[in-house]
This record gives structure tokens, C-alpha cells and sequence, in this order.
């Protein structure tokens, strides 16, 4: 039963991949001169091109840029979702939560800001369709009592209401990650409900995510923020693959970052730290890109289950990601070598 | 006909008159606003030029459109206020509104004085129902720790421990606890909340307070913020505490409401009175958005029936220094709309039509030519005395509550009471009486060929109206070489005349042959060379839009589209005569069933149920089928259906 149940899916999301960009693509984005280029490449020769019709090409903003790539991903998404129901669709749509949550997060930075949240609607991406979140309204609000009023119909009420204030930064990196915290607590307990047989694998891979997540979170909140246990455990995640409570807690009361790594010799994950200097400037890359092996596998072999599907978003978000990441190449002048070690795929 | 014109009238008057023309206006409610401002901008609102005109004329340099001008003025609030207070009981009264003269600042008074009286004991009441919500969200809290032995006078007055209940998520919870050993306070769960929160007491030392409070905040723990010092017995008390608080109060507000419940009665007339006025002005003020303003003058622009002109005339006579100009729809650019107008009998039809579209204001209006023919085509296939009986009555019920679809039912039963007549059946029986006409299983052939004339000649009307509407519309080329034109109509006429020739039904025209098959041929050149021609007899230099092959390509494939229409469009009419069949058909089944059954009882129970399922299931089926043959058949050929709807003065006032 559950084989044919996503075959439709399977099939449909086999087709939307055949038609992004393959890696010759990748190697003429990477040869373009200038942002313009790529721009014009993307437009021309990519399925990103309906979405950048509407940018002006003399006058490019690189972050609006980025935001309309991310508007195809809403758009694939919000079509993948009719060929789902019940938990697995409310699942799937956790995708498009995970672009409320970053969109909510821009605004919240331009509250903290002082600034004109009407000029950050060009910086937000979320599905029109699927949102119960009021972005209209909010763009018009001028401070944060009012903006934690609008969302008072929300899950994020609960979320923000306890932050009397943001403008420290401070406060405002507490707001991210109980923002983040939330998400993944979501997507934890959604996890729970599907099919465990049919998606073991595409378990297994969000879990694996919640294990980087959380190592990447106690390294840095022990090398560079200096937090207290209590408030590493605050902000980690539950219901990881390998990293369970228990490691979790060994982790956490590590004395230092060297302790940590210790412990971490022998999991799968020492990948992150057995490198002698660049750790922690190719860290978030070398996360995504273990994540975007298990997903191309996911994708492989999940016909027949969600696991395709989502593992195609989550390849369409890295592909995006890439393309950002040129993008900011440009801009930083680098040449085709340096470029290609900061993106997740590898291009040779 | 039965679209009726409407003019364009364009009215500047002295800014003084404004609130009683506008009011004229409203009461006069049969007239669709448009935006002046919009009107003035696209040139289309033009005053002569004359000396006397110099002021109004200048004016035109220095206008504020109405949406700017009445932004502040608004009375909602006040109707708003009044309407709660009476629970919505209070109601426009448009007749004592037209009656007499209103007074805007009286009513403001009134209400004033009214608000003296009434909302100082309202606002009592409210406030202590306010209080009682407080004290309820208190009982909830200190029941958490409703089993303490403490006193929490104490609990407050503690020197070196600080004591909160607050919430985390289930989730935060399970972090919450596997820190317990290695925070700073004593945590205690005490109870869960419905919305998937867990509860906690704790208390820290006030040396650690900060740290605790950093951690809680880490997560997300919500304060329960409903401790009161004032209360310092143990929890229990309190509780016994509140609840004699809260009984109190809610016998001290069940006095003042009463109180209020007694003055409203007596200030009802007063209320009703100022009620009436506010509402008025708020509509007034809605109207006056679509006007535009200078210093001295106000600019009004509307669309009107043209019979109203001289009512609107003697309006303008009460007003000296008012120029009242009307255009008709022709001379100006923008499209009017279109207000239907049709006798008792069509009138309920226009709703199918509108389904459709509103007929555009230079097109023939179909309601007359669709209510003829839909009642006819329902009658004749579900034509049953009993059924059409119970039909109409359901109908005329429906009607009477508002339903315009009753009405069309009603109607529609009357003719199956007609037809049932016709072939003598009453709740399917065909024993009871004679038929006028025949019975359909008796003479089947009758029937179908019978629907297949009929649908015939209403595809004839339906030509007419086609070249009607497209001749009103100058569209030559369609108009009169189109398929659905005068060469589409005689080629329709001659092909029908061609069968009957050759199939023997017309024998003495046997020598019109060889003229018919000429006419055929020569209709359907001039169908395919439709452009060329038009553009060449209209003297147009460019003789195609695009090039010739990629023209005759199409126009032979819409010829080919034309002739296979034709048939199908007539034959479908047969469909007519074949439900009227299944009619008889399906409720032979059922009587075969209730003699099966061999017992009077089921047998006749049996019948009224298929009587029920006849009525329900076929009676929409032929009324969707019925429409079909409209909407598909009939109306794709003649009707465009693209025009805006005529929307009067809209009455209600928007209570938020």
C-alpha cells in the first residue's frame, strides 16, 4: 500500500529534478564575470528565469536576488503538497514553516533595527497560500509590542511574548534561536507521526540533522559565547540519531572544545573536527554538505516513501544556496578554485 | 427591451447643499455612484464653458477627492456603540428618514446626553465584569498549588528565597527536568495546562535569582501572573476567598444590568431616533467619498435610468445654484452598466443569466428568450401534475423567504403541472386521467422528433438574436458573413431544407434542390473568405490580420468546427424528448418494484419514495440539463454576457 501511495509524488518529483541545474551549469555560473552575468544566465538558460523577471538587471540587490530564487522552492513545494494528505502533508509543509520562521526573523532583526519593515518586503520569502502568519500587516508595524500583538493568533505568540524588548543584540540572538528551537521542536514531534516503516530513512536523515545542529551549537557556545551548561542544554535539540540525551549531556559537560572532540572520535561525525585549521570556517559547509550526500541518497532510493520528496526540497534549498554562494563570490572577486570550496556540491 | 438605458448625470452644486443633495441621493437609492474624482481625471465629466459657469469651472483646479476630505468625520463608532448597546435590535428606518427633516447636530446631543445616562452604569457593569475574569484567571493560578500547607503572606515575605509559577512547552519541559540536578533552584512541577503546557513552582535563592531567571528565560518560561500580595491565607483560603468574591460580584453586576436593561427600554425612541441619523450621515459620508470637492463647490457623478431624468430634474429645482448635466451612455467612453428590467413572470431568470454574465449594455437582453424556452424545456421532461404541483409549492415557500432560485422553481413546476397535463400523468400514474396530448412511451418517435423541431426553431431565435447583437455591436464581419451571422443562418436554414428535400418529409420542393445545394456551397465560400470580404466592402486597405495561408488554415478548420456544431448543437436538442421519456421510464421501474413487492404497505411506501426520488434527483437533473442546453447550446452563439452590473445605492450600513 504505502509503495503506491507515493508513487504519484515520487514520479512528479523525479521530473521537477530533471529540469534544475546540472553540474555544466554550476561550471558556468562559476566562470561568469559578474553578478550581471549570472544573473543573465539564470534568467536565460535556468528554470529560475520566471522568478527573475520581475528584478531589474542594471540595478541588482544581491539579498533580493537570493529571495527570489527561494520563491521556486515555495512554488514546488506548495505544488508537491497536493499530492499529499493527513501527516505526511503536514509534515511536508513544515518546509514551508521553516520560510515563515526565517521570514519572521528578518523582520524581528528589522524591528531591533529601528528600521522600515516595509522595505524588507522584498527580503522575505513565504508561502501566500499556506501562511497564518499576518505579513501583510506586519510590514506596517512600527514596534515590537504591536508586531507580538498581530502574531497573537499564532503558535510565535507564545514563542516572543515572554521578550519584553530586542533591541540588545543579546536578547535578539535569544529570539532567533527560541525561533529555531520552536521550528525543530515541530518538526520533531511531526516526525513522530509519520509512517516510521515507510520513512525510516528520511527519519534518519532529519534526526542526523539534529545531531549537527546540536554539535555545531555546543562548539561554538563553548569556544565563542561561553554559555552555561544549563542554557547550552536550553537551546539544543531533542531526538537526534546518534547524539542521544545522554551524549548530549556528556557533551555539554565537556570542560573544553578539545574534550569534545574527543568524545567525538570514533562517531560519525568526527568528519567536522579532524581538520587541523579550517575548522571553523568550513564547519557550516561540511555539515551541509554530509547532509546533502544523505539526501541525494534519500533521493535515490526513497521512491516509496516522503523521502524523496523532501529530500528534493532540501537539495533544491542547497542548490540555492550554492547559486547564493556564487553570487557572493562575485562580489568578493574570488576566483573559480576559491569559489568552489565554499559550495556544499562539488564541482570539478 | 428589457435593458433599460441609463445615463451618465454629472452634478456641480454650491458645497452648502452638499448634505441634503446627498441625502436626496440616498433616499433615492436607484443609482449606481461612480467616482467623480475618477470621472473629472479622465475627462470624461465636462461642464460648458459659459461665464456663469466660471466659478464651478475654476473650481476643477483645486479639487480634493471625497476619500481625502472624509477621512476624519466618522460616526461609525457612535452607531457602532448604539448598536451594541441594543444588541443589534435597532434598525434603518428609511421611511421616517425620508419623512423628516434630520438633524445632525440633535442627534449628536442626544447620543451625548444618552451617554450621560446610560454609559456611566454600562461601563460600571463592565468594569466589574472585567474584574470578574480577573479574579477567575486568579482562581485558576492559585489552584496549582491549591494543596500547599503555606501561607503565601509568608511565601512573600521570604528574605533570602523568591518563589514564581510560570509555564514552559512539553518540550522545553524535558529539557527543563534533565537540568534539575544542575540548576540553581528548587523546581517543582505542579500541574499541566490544556494548550500542552506544564506548570512549575520555583524558588531560588535571591543570591542566584539572575542566573535562575537567565536559564527560565532560556526557556521560554511563561510567568503565571496572577498572585495578588493582597491575598496572604494559605492557597485553599484564598481560593474560598475568590469564589465568595466572584458570587458577589456577579450579583452586583446582574443588578446593573437590569438597571441598564430598564433605561434602554425607556430611552429606545430617543436611541432609535439618533440611531436613524447617525447611520444616515455615515451612508451619507460613504456616497461622499466618490465625490470630489473644491472651496466653493462639490462634484457628483452617477449613473441613472433614463426614465429617472426628470425625477432627478425636479430634485435639481429644489437646489438654485445646481447644474445638472446627464450624457447617455454613447457619448462617453466609459462602459455603463447594465440594469435589467423584466416582467413578473422572467424577472427570477436574470439570476441564471447573471450566472452566465451580465448582459452588455448594447446586447440584447436573453432573460424573455431564456425563461420561454427553459420553462418549456423543463415542463416537457418532467411534466407530471403532482410532482409540478409539489414543485411550485416548494418554490413559492422558497420565494418568500428570499430565495430567488424559489421563485424560478415555482415557475418551473407550473409548467410541469402544464405538460403533466399534456400526457396525462399525475405522480406518475398514468391511469388517473386523460392526456391532452399523447403519452410519450406510447409514441416515442413523436416525442424525439418532436424535441429535435423545437431545439431547431430555438436555434432560429437564437440566430436572430445573434445577428441582432452583433449588427449592434458593428460587427460586420461577424455579423453578417460569421457562422453565427445571416450566412451562418442560411446555411443552417438550407442544409435543414436539403435533408428535408432528400429524406422525403418536403416532397413537392423536390425541384429547389439544385437552388439549396448552390445556396450551401456559396455560403460556406463566403463563411471561409469572411475577413477578405468584410475588410474589402468595408474598404480597409490590410485585407488579413495576419498572413493568408495561416488564415485560411484556421477559417477552413472553423468551418469544418461550424458543420459538425451545427448537428451536434441539433441533435442535442433530442435530449429533450429522451428525459421526457426516462421520466415515465424511471417511475415504470419503481412500479414494477412495488408490484414485486406483493404487499399494499411496502408497495405503496415503494411509490411515495420513488415519488421523493423523482422530485430530489431528476428534477435536477433536467433543471441542469435544461440550463445546459442554454448556456451551451443557445448562448455561445448569440450572447456575450461581458456588461457590469447596475448596483444601486447600497443601503446597509457596514456595522464592524
Amino acid at each position: 500500500m504505502s509503495d503506491s501511495k507515493y508513487a504519484c509524488i515520487s514520479v512528479k518529483t523525479l521530473a521537477m529534478k530533471a529540469q534544475k541545474i546540472s553540474v555544466q551549469d554550476y561550471r558556468e555560473l562559476i566562470k561568469a564575470n559578474n553578478l550581471k552575468d549570472v544573473f543573465l544566465f539564470l534568467r536565460e538558460h535556468t528554470y529560475y528565469g520566471e522568478f527573475l523577471k520581475k528584478l531589474d538587471q542594471e540595478n541588482l540587490h544581491r539579498s533580493e536576488f537570493e529571495v527570489r530564487l527561494n520563491d521556486l522552492k515555495v512554488q514546488e513545494t506548495e505544488k508537491l503538497m497536493h499530492y499529499l494528505y493527513g501527516t505526511d502533508r503536514a509534515f511536508f509543509k513544515m518546509l514551508l514553516v521553516r520560510l515563515e520562521v526565517e521570514s519572521l526573523r528578518v523582520l524581528i532583526r528589522g524591528i531591533a533595527r529601528n528600521g522600515d519593515l516595509e522595505s524588507l518586503r522584498g527580503l522575505t520569502v513565504y508561502s501566500q497560500k499556506y501562511t497564518k502568519v499576518p505579513f501583510d500587516r506586519l510590514f506596517r508595524v512600527k514596534d515590537w509590542e504591536e508586531f507580538k500583538k498581530l502574531l497573537l493568533d499564532t503558535d510565535y505568540y507564545r514563542v516572543l511574548e515572554i521578550y519584553k524588548d530586542v533591541s540588545l543584540e543579546q536578547d535578539l540572538v535569544m529570539v532567533e534561536k527560541s525561533l529555531d528551537r520552536y521550528y525543530y521542536d515541530l518538526l520533531k514531534n511531526r516526525l513522530l507521526k509519520l509512517d516510521q516503516k515507510a520513512n525510516k530513512d528520511l527519519i534518519e536523515a532529519q534526526q542526523r540533522n539534529f545531531d549537527l545542529l546540536n554539535l555545531v551549537w555546543i562548539y561554538r557556545g563553548k569556544k565563542f559565547y561561553n554559555l552555561s551548561r544549563e542554557e547550552l542544554i536550553a537551546y539544543s535539540l531533542r531526538g537526534g540519531f546518534e547524539i542521544t540525551d545522554k551524549r548530549l549531556s556528556n557533551l555539554v559537560n565537556a570542560k573544553n572544545v578539545e574534550e569534545m572532540k574527543e568524545q567525538l572520535l570514533n562517531s560519525d561525525y568526527a568528519f567536522l573536527f579532524n581538520h587541523t585549521k579550517t575548522i571553523d570556517l568550513y564547519m557550516e559547509r561540511r555539515r551541509e554538505r554530509y547532509l546533502y550526500y544523505l539526501y541525494l541518497r534519500l533521493f535515490k532510493e526513497g521512491s516509496a516513501s516522503l523521502g524523496r520528496a523532501v529530500a528534493y526540497i532540501h537539495l533544491l534549498d542547497f542548490e540555492i544556496a550554492d547559486i547564493t554562494s556564487i553570487i557572493a563570490s562575485k562580489r568578493y572577486k574570488m576566483d573559480a578554485e576559491e569559489t568552489k570550496k565554499y559550495l556544499i556540491r562539488s564541482v570539478d | 427591451m428589457a435593458i433599460e438605458n441609463v445615463i451618465m448625470m454629472d452634478v456641480v452644486g454650491k458645497i452648502e447643499d452638499v448634505d441634503k443633495f446627498t441625502k436626496d441621493m440616498f433616499l433615492f437609492n436607484d443609482i449606481q455612484i461612480v467616482d467623480a474624482m475618477h470621472e473629472i481625471e479622465t475627462g470624461r465629466f465636462i461642464l460648458p464653458i459659459r461665464e456663469e459657469n466660471i466659478n464651478e469651472l475654476l473650481g476643477f483646479s483645486q479639487l480634493v477627492s471625497g476619500e481625502m476630505k472624509m477621512g476624519e468625520k466618522n460616526y461609525l463608532k457612535l452607531v457602532n456603540k448604539l448598536n451594541e448597546l441594543y444588541k443589534g435590535s435597532l434598525k434603518l428606518d428609511m421611511r421616517a428618514l425620508a419623512k423628516g427633516e434630520t438633524d445632525l447636530d440633535e442627534a449628536l446631543k442626544k447620543v451625548d446626553a444618552f451617554e450621560n445616562n446610560i454609559v456611566i452604569e454600562y461601563d460600571e457593569m463592565m468594569e466589574i465584569n472585567a474584574q470578574i475574569e480577573k479574579l477567575k484567571q486568579s482562581r485558576v493560578a492559585y489552584s496549582y498549588i491549591d494543596e500547599m500547607e503555606v501561607q503565601m503572606g509568608e511565601l512573600d515575605s521570604l528574605e533570602n528565597y523568591s518563589y514564581s509559577i510560570g509555564s514552559v512547552t512539553k518540550d522545553n519541559a524535558v529539557r527543563l527536568k534533565s537540568i534539575y540536578n544542575s540548576v540553581t533552584s528548587i523546581v517543582f512541577h505542579v500541574g499541566n495546562q490544556e494548550d500542552n503546557e506544564e506548570v512549575f513552582l520555583i524558588i531560588s535563592p535571591r543570591d542566584f535569582e539572575i542566573e535562575s531567571r537567565r536559564i527560565l528565560k532560556a526557556l521560554n518560561y511563561k510567568l503565571i501572573e496572577d498572585f495578588s500580595p493582597e491575598y496572604t491565607g494559605s492557597p485553599g483560603e484564598i481560593l474560598r476567598q475568590i469564589d465568595r468574591k466572584i458570587s458577589e460580584l456577579q450579583a452586583s453586576s446582574g443588578e446593573l444590568l437590569k438597571k441598564v436593561n430598564a433605561q434602554l427600554e425607556e430611552s429606545r425612541a430617543d436611541a432609535s431616533d439618533s440611531f436613524n441619523t447617525l447611520s444616515l450621515y455615515e451612508n451619507l459620508n460613504t456616497i461622499k467619498k466618490y465625490m470630489a470637492f473644491s472651496n466653493k463647490n462639490f462634484y457628483f457623478s452617477g449613473w441613472i435610468s433614463k426614465k429617472d431624468r426628470q425625477k432627478m430634474e425636479a430634485v435639481s429645482e429644489k437646489y438654485p445654484d445646481l447644474i445638472m448635466m446627464f450624457s447617455d451612455s454613447s457619448s462617453g467612453s466609459a462602459k455603463p452598466p447594465t440594469k435589467l428590467k423584466n416582467n413578473w413572470l422572467f424577472s427570477p431568470f436574470e439570476s441564471l443569466v447573471k450566472m452566465y454574465g451580465v448582459p452588455s449594455f448594447d446586447e440584447l437582453d436573453p432573460t424573455p428568450f431564456l425563461s420561454i424556452t427553459y420553462m418549456f424545456c423543463f415542463g416537457f421532461m418532467f411534466g407530471d401534475v403532482g410532482q409540478g404541483l409539489i414543485l411550485s409549492l416548494m418554490g413559492f415557500i422558497l420565494g418568500k423567504k428570499g430565495v430567488e432560485l424559489g421563485k424560478v422553481l415555482f415557475r418551473l413546476g407550473l409548467c410541469s403541472i402544464f405538460f403533466g397535463f399534456m400526457y396525462g400523468s399525475i405522480f406518475g400514474f398514468e391511469e388517473v386521467i386523460k392526456p391532452v396530448w399523447i403519452r410519450p412511451f406510447d409514441e416515442i418517435n413523436t416525442i424525439l422528433l418532436t424535441a429535435v423541431i423545437i431545439g431547431m426553431m430555438m436555434l432560429f431565435v437564437a440566430y436572430i438574436y445573434s445577428i441582432i447583437n452583433k449588427l449592434k455591436k458593428k460587427e460586420i464581419k461577424e455579423g453578417v458573413f460569421g457562422k453565427n451571422g445571416i450566412c451562418g443562418f442560411i446555411l443552417y436554414t438550407t442544409l435543414l431544407g436539403l435533408l428535408g428535400v432528400n429524406t422525403g418529409i418536403l416532397p413537392q420542393a423536390d425541384r429547389l434542390n439544385g437552388i439549396l445545394i448552390v445556396l450551401a456551397v456559396l455560403m460556406v465560400l463566403v463563411v471561409l473568405i469572411r475577413e477578405p470580404l468584410a475588410n474589402y466592402l468595408l474598404k480597409n486597405k490590410q485585407l488579413y490580420q495576419e498572413a493568408a495561408s495561416e488564415y485560411y488554415v484556421e477559417s477552413g478548420f472553423e468551418l469544418f468546427e461550424m458543420l459538425l456544431g451545427m448537428l451536434s448543437n441539433t441533435l442535442s436538442f433530442i435530449r429533450i424528448g429522451a428525459f421526457a421519456l426516462t421520466h415515465v421510464g424511471l417511475f415504470m421501474a419503481f412500479q414494477t418494484l412495488a408490484m414485486m413487492a406483493q404487499n399494499g404497505v411496502i408497495s405503496v411506501g415503494i411509490l411515495i419514495l420513488a415519488n421523493f426520488f423523482i422530485i430530489a434527483l431528476e428534477g435536477l437533473i433536467v433543471s441542469i440539463q435544461a440550463l445546459r442546453l442554454q448556456f451551451y447550446e443557445l448562448f455561445s452563439k448569440y450572447y456575450s454576457g461581458d456588461g457590469i452590473e447596475f448596483k444601486p445605492v447600497d443601503l446597509e450600513i457596514n456595522l464592524f
